[in-house]
């Protein structure tokens, strides 16, 4: 690759990135197995980039990649029990490609989002994120049951996600994608 | 909210039973709206592990203990956990009868609730700040000859990314390494250095060449010695931590500070012309002239 390719990509990948880390997340949620397709994703990237049409959305067609190192992954890893079939990932890849077009948008309302959380739902997102606690930690450090912690986070994600639409008003774009 | 948010929300943390994966798959085959929302949930979910892994902020463990007495959100929680039959969890403090609280007690209740709160917002505004400031790629891995890093140094491979702050220690062989700038290093073992940025890195020890092209000119490279700005050109420089280096220019200026402790005099920028070369030993402190070699050029 010549330096002005490899500058040329390194600016694509870094605009890319939170989507392709996203979209690797969603389909393998144990965090190593997720970073190590992420790094095979950004070698298989760099390798095919001379056949990049610049005409195309750089993250549309880096998630297409990223979808077919998932499922190679599974296979190898033997990890596909119980996950999703190969249709619903297509779906997901799908949403991620529209998703990716206005990523910048959501994350911009997320932060903003993440700043109007009070009360259960900023503890129990600052203790899941930022001290990286996992359900059954932070039910112990507050006292609560597994279940009770288990709907706290899923109410949290839902107000952020919520709080997100209203700011970037996306979910209809996923709509009008299917 | 419905059972498939639940599981969705769980399913990311990658704490669903087989039983639960099986059923949330039917539901996301069944319900486009479920797959947007698995879709929206684990790009948020994705976007704070990034945060969670930079690791950059300081621990605040106080703050959830505090705001754990203080929310009266989370008390109303406990009280109908201790009503149900389960086992209770709620500590004696909490269940014991409340007393009629002084103003004493009342003026400290309000300030710890205030100290709290301001950690908390703090702590939230940090992570939403860290959200936008994520790791920055700044280089890339292009070549490879025969090359063996250090078990520290995560696996790297031709074609993957790195990123600044990322220590990168090469035991055996050869590697290139394409900034974002345009500039590149060739590294030979052993050599170990840190990636600052785009446009300069932290040599610890070892020897590498640079190639840069004007558009990185000012391309630094740091050492404990000295600093080595490059004004467009190719040199290789051997360092031998807190010991000694060896400057060769084959094209265009360096520009060589060295670093301060040893003394004014020498604390003058020093340019070095192409086909010349430099050397500097701590014992002596003081940069002296060396015979150029050709052959010190490594090839790219």
């Amino acid at each position: 690759m010549h330096p002005q390719q490899a500058e040329q990509f390194a600016a694509l990948w870094t605009a890319a990135h939170p989507t392709i880390a996203a979209f690797i997340r969603t389909l393998i949620t144990d965090y190593q197995q997720a970073d190590e397709v992420l790094q095979r994703v950004a070698v298989t990237l760099v390798r095919k980039f001379d056949q990049y049409d610049q005409s195309r959305s750089f993250a549309a067609w880096a998630v297409g990649f990223a979808k077919y190192e998932v499922l190679y992954y599974r296979r190898e890893k033997a990890i596909d029990k119980h996950r999703f079939g190969d249709d619903i990932v297509d779906q997901i890849a799908i949403r991620y490609e529209v998703l990716a077009e206005e990523v910048d948008p959501v994350r911009e309302a997320l932060a903003q989002c993440l700043e109007q959380l009070n009360g259960r739902s900023k503890r129990v997102i600052d203790l899941r994120y930022r001290r990286g606690m996992r359900s059954n930690v932070i039910a112990d450090e507050l006292m609560l049951s597994s279940g009770a912690v288990r709907m706290l986070l899923c109410r949290a994600r839902q107000s952020l996600r919520r709080c997100i639409e209203r700011r970037a008003g996306r979910l209809e774009r996923f709509a009008s994608s299917q | 909210m419905n059972e498939t948010h639940v599981w969705i929300s769980a399913y990311l943390d990658d704490e669903l039973t087989d039983d639960e994966r099986r059923q949330l798959g039917r539901a996301l085959a069944a319900d486009p709206a479920a797959l947007d929302q698995l879709v929206y949930d684990g790009f948020i979910h994705s976007q704070l592990l990034d945060w969670m892994d930079q690791g950059r902020v300081p621990d605040q463990a106080n703050v959830e203990a505090v705001t754990a007495a203080a929310d009266p959100e989370e008390q109303a929680i406990r009280q109908r956990q201790s009503n149900n039959s389960a086992p209770s969890k709620v500590p004696l403090a909490v269940q014991a009868p409340r007393r009629t609280m002084t103003a004493k007690r009342s003026r400290m209740r309000f300030v710890g609730v205030l100290a709290a709160s301001i950690l908390v917002a703090a702590s939230i505004s940090l992570l939403a700040y860290m959200i936008v400031t994520r790791p920055v790629i700044v280089a890339q891995l292009t070549q490879s000859t025969g090359s063996r890093w250090d078990s520290a140094t995560s696996q790297i491979s031709v074609g993957s990314l790195l990123h600044d702050g990322q220590e990168l220690k090469l035991l055996q062989g050869s590697a290139l390494v394409t900034f974002s700038s345009g500039a590149q290093l060739l590294l030979e073992a052993p050599v170990s250095l840190r990636l600052d940025s785009p446009m300069a890195v932290h040599l610890h020890d070892g020897r590498i060449a640079a190639k840069v092209p004007t558009t990185a000119r000012d391309f630094t490279v740091i050492s404990s010695l000295a600093r080595f700005v490059d004004l467009g050109t190719a040199f290789t420089l051997k360092l031998a931590a807190e010991k000694s280096f060896e400057l060769h220019v084959f094209e265009g200026l360096v520009e060589l500070q060295l670093d301060e402790r040893f003394g004014e005099a020498v604390n003058q920028p020093l340019r070095v012309a192409e086909v010349h070369a430099v050397t500097f030993d701590i014992e002596s402190g003081d940069v002296a002239k060396l015979e150029f070699e050709e052959g010190k050029q490594m090839p790219f």
